[in-house]
């Protein structure tokens, strides 16, 4: 489609992943031009192999923080300790390159449930806590949950459950991935103490599909890059496929330093830095940004300009506020191979297949023991992640001392080789609260001279009230399942690869950055993709929200530029 | 230091084995002076390494893994920093001092279990702890990463701990710093 416009392109998308991805996927085969600035490499299937130095312990992916780093606050008795990421062990970047972090999830997928869309009206407020209905409701979004079955490729099964969501399509449009016989053992753990395990969907193709590869199971999944393209990154689901439209542009090692805007209050273009180092400027009809929660807030913050004095989007002076993460317990047990014949201690072993199994029971917790009736989550079962070093270093620490010589070495066998364990991630809302948010650092300043995003990690007690519930009725299964050493536990320490908030959508603009279409109350051509605008986060992993609204909003741009055209390629 | 330069260092390493080291077990060449190391204070941390990781006959150790290369090698990285470099040095003198102070003795001198004494006396020192700790580290990269860097020869330490590694492994052109 062409459009009479002295502008570079119709719209402009700042990040690559999960927010990002769908937008330029529907506008460019819509027909429209697009370009995506995506500040890491463009690495692709070939690219990517189940290397342990590359994924985590040089973390080859991400920025380096050295140069790019961010500042961290969390508690220390009644202040706040700040430490700047270079100089400890926090990593607030989640995956700097084409597709984002997206290609490092491991893809337990999960929609919101329709409470999640009205958690103030349904429990009340809670003090401590700033929680709002959403402008939308599950009705809203649930067409756009079904797009990204479809178009990301989620397999799985649906059975029925008292909290499944309403679904518009009957099944998921690909089976289930191969199951490790351990589901097989939750299963009927859960059927003895009379709670329900169900398959826990997942961004991974079971069957090859978009000229994409089916799962091969190598065992290595969750952190690292996907090498048959079965993982739903936004990369290979989305962006590939709006490249070959040929109306998408993606422009990788392309860092935005700001977004400047006019005294009317458009925004006029991005200024960023190329692959070579030289300043450029672009400019587009429409603006998207979707770099993560924390960057996003960061990159509007640093926005300012003749109408918007505190950052672009930010008269009401909310933008980085209500940070949030997916609060929740965590706890493992470990079979032992010994307890079982060798045929099935060899399937045990067998790293390939996936657990794939969940709780949704307590979604929403109504049990005197725990008090007044409140909003709980999910619970997932899942391998351990199996990087060696990892895992290894993690038993050189004994209680204050070290581990060394034979002490560790038969350590390192039985843990290695007598069992296998099993993890459990529970999730609960990470409670909006005054103590979590971001702002600029007034000192420490990035590579490209602009100030860093400060994050303060502030969290509500609730999320470890829940969370501890949680994690104990994970535990009550291991147990039931003949696992050993079983813990559960929960933390206030945010997991920084699920960030959303920042940038709250509603109707209010005193109240909120964006409205219902997550376009910003005062910036005409801004949009905000990624997982800033939601309100809360949900009791589940959420990237299938952030697709499903990006999807959603997608829609909406296309109206405002004018619609699609009635020959537009489909699905 | 450049890239290239490194890929020719770990690749001689690889394949010349340490049988062509002067006479520090793993290293193929001769160690880096501008790590600001010298060869004695290479042996302790060498020795060093032997005792938090002995080579066994069904178990390898850091011996096997090639963990003083690894780490020599890993020091010469151009994202290390000086600051660890020097931390590591530091231990290493730290560590000859101790000995020296307590046993009268080089480390490299010390039995078995007086070496055991003096390395659970600096534990208790002031970054003797986290000094141990990352020749810990360095020992299990050398022994647990793929093969294509260079340590786990063969893929022993994966089979000792009865490990699968995932597939595909990365190749030598595709090596973490080569991305």
């Amino acid at each position: 489609m062409s459009h009479s416009s002295t502008t570079d392109h119709d719209v402009c998308i700042i990040g690559s992943g999960a927010g990002g991805g769908p937008v330029a996927y529907e506008l460019a085969r819509a027909g429209y031009d697009v370009v995506v600035l995506e500040k890491g490499k463009w690495l692709t299937e070939k690219e990517y192999f189940k290397d342990e130095m590359a994924c985590c312990i040089k973390e080859s992916y991400l920025a380096d923080k050295r140069t790019e780093p961010h500042v961290v606050e969390t508690e220390k008795g009644d202040g706040w300790r700040v430490r700047k990421t270079s100089e400890s062990g926090w990593n607030l970047w989640n995956g700097n390159v084409v597709g984002g972090s997206s290609n490092f999830m491991s893809g337990f997928f999960h929609r919101l449930k329709p409470v999640d869309f009205r958690l103030l009206s349904e429990f009340g407020p809670i003090d401590g806590a700033e929680m709002a209905d959403w402008p939308i409701t599950y009705d809203d979004l649930e067409p756009y949950y079904d797009k990204v079955e479809r178009i990301i490729g989620v397999s799985g099964k649906v059975v029925a459950h008292k909290f499944q969501e309403p679904r518009s399509s009957k099944d998921f449009p690909y089976p289930p991935t191969r199951e490790h016989p351990l589901a097989a053992m939750i299963d009927a753990a859960c059927k003895k103490i009379g709670t329900t395990a169900i398959p826990l969907p997942r961004a991974i193709l079971s069957r090859p599909d978009h000229g994409r590869r089916a799962c091969e199971y190598s065992g290595y999944c969750g952190g690292l890059g996907c090498a048959s393209g079965a993982k739903g990154s936004s990369r290979a689901a989305l962006l590939d496929r709006a490249v070959a439209s040929g109306h998408c542009t993606v422009l990788p090692q392309s860092h935005v330093k700001r977004i400047t805007s006019d005294g009317s209050g458009r925004i006029t273009g991005v200024e960023y830095v190329d692959r070579d180092g030289k300043a450029r400027r672009i400019d587009a009809r429409i603006y998207v940004v979707a770099c993560q929660a924390i960057e996003t807030a960061r990159l509007l913050l640093n926005s300012t300009g003749p109408k918007y004095p505190r950052g672009l989007a930010n008269r009401s002076g909310l933008v980085g506020k209500h940070l949030m993460f997916a609060g929740g317990g965590a706890g493992s047990g470990r079979i032992d191979y010994a307890d079982f014949d060798e045929r099935t201690a060899t399937l045990l072993r067998d790293n390939g297949p996936f657990i794939n199994r969940t709780i949704h029971d307590h979604y929403i917790i109504d049990d005197p023991d725990f008090g007044a009736r409140a909003k709980g989550g999910v619970i997932d079962f899942v391998h351990l992640h199996p990087n060696p070093i990892g895992r290894a270093y993690g038993r050189v620490t004994k209680g204050d001392r070290l581990r060394w010589g034979s002490e560790l070495k038969r350590d390192l066998e039985g843990y290695f080789r007598g069992g296998r364990y099993i993890k459990i991630e529970a999730f609960c809302d990470w409670l909006p609260n005054p103590d979590s948010f971001v702002r600029l650092d007034p000192a420490v300043r990035d590579r490209y001279g602009m100030p860093v995003a400060r994050a303060r990690f502030g969290f509500h007690v609730r999320n470890l009230q829940v969370g501890w519930y949680l994690a104990a009725k994970g535990a009550e299964v291991l147990r039931a399942m003949g696992a050993k050493n079983v813990v559960s536990f929960a933390s206030g320490s945010p997991p920084t690869n699920l960030v959303a908030g920042t940038c709250r959508f509603g109707d209010d603009p005193e109240k909120s950055v964006l409205d219902a279409d997550c376009r910003s109350h005062e910036v005409e051509n801004l949009y905000i993709t990624d997982g800033s605008f939601m309100p809360n986060a949900g009791s589940a992993p959420f990237t299938w929200t952030i697709y499903a609204n990006a999807f959603r909003v997608a829609d909406r741009i296309i109206a405002a530029l004018g619609g699609r055209p009635d020959d537009t390629a489909r699905t | 230091m450049r890239r290239r330069t490194f890929l020719l260092f770990t690749t001689g390493f690889a394949v010349m084995g340490p049988t062509a080291a002067r006479d520090l077990p793993g290293v193929a060449l001769l160690p880096d002076a501008a790590l600001g190391i010298d060869d004695h204070h290479w042996r302790v941390i060498d020795r060093t390494m032997d005792h938090l990781f002995p080579d066994e006959r069904n178990a390898p150790g850091a011996g096997a893994a090639h963990a003083t290369a690894w780490l020599h090698n890993g020091l010469r990285m151009p994202e290390v920093d000086d600051a660890h470099r020097r931390f590591i040095g530091e231990g290493a003198i730290d560590l000859e001092r101790l000995s020296r102070e307590q046993e009268k003795k080089s480390f490299l001198e010390l039995t078995t279990a007086r070496r055991e004494a003096v390395l659970r006396q600096l534990e208790l020192r002031p970054g003797g702890k986290a000094w141990l700790q990352e020749l810990l580290r360095y020992i299990l990269e050398a022994l647990l990463s793929d093969p294509v860097y260079g340590g786990n020869p063969g893929g022993t330490g994966w089979a000792w701990l009865e490990h699968r590694p995932g597939f595909p492994r990365p190749p030598k052109e595709k090596r973490y710093f080569l991305l």
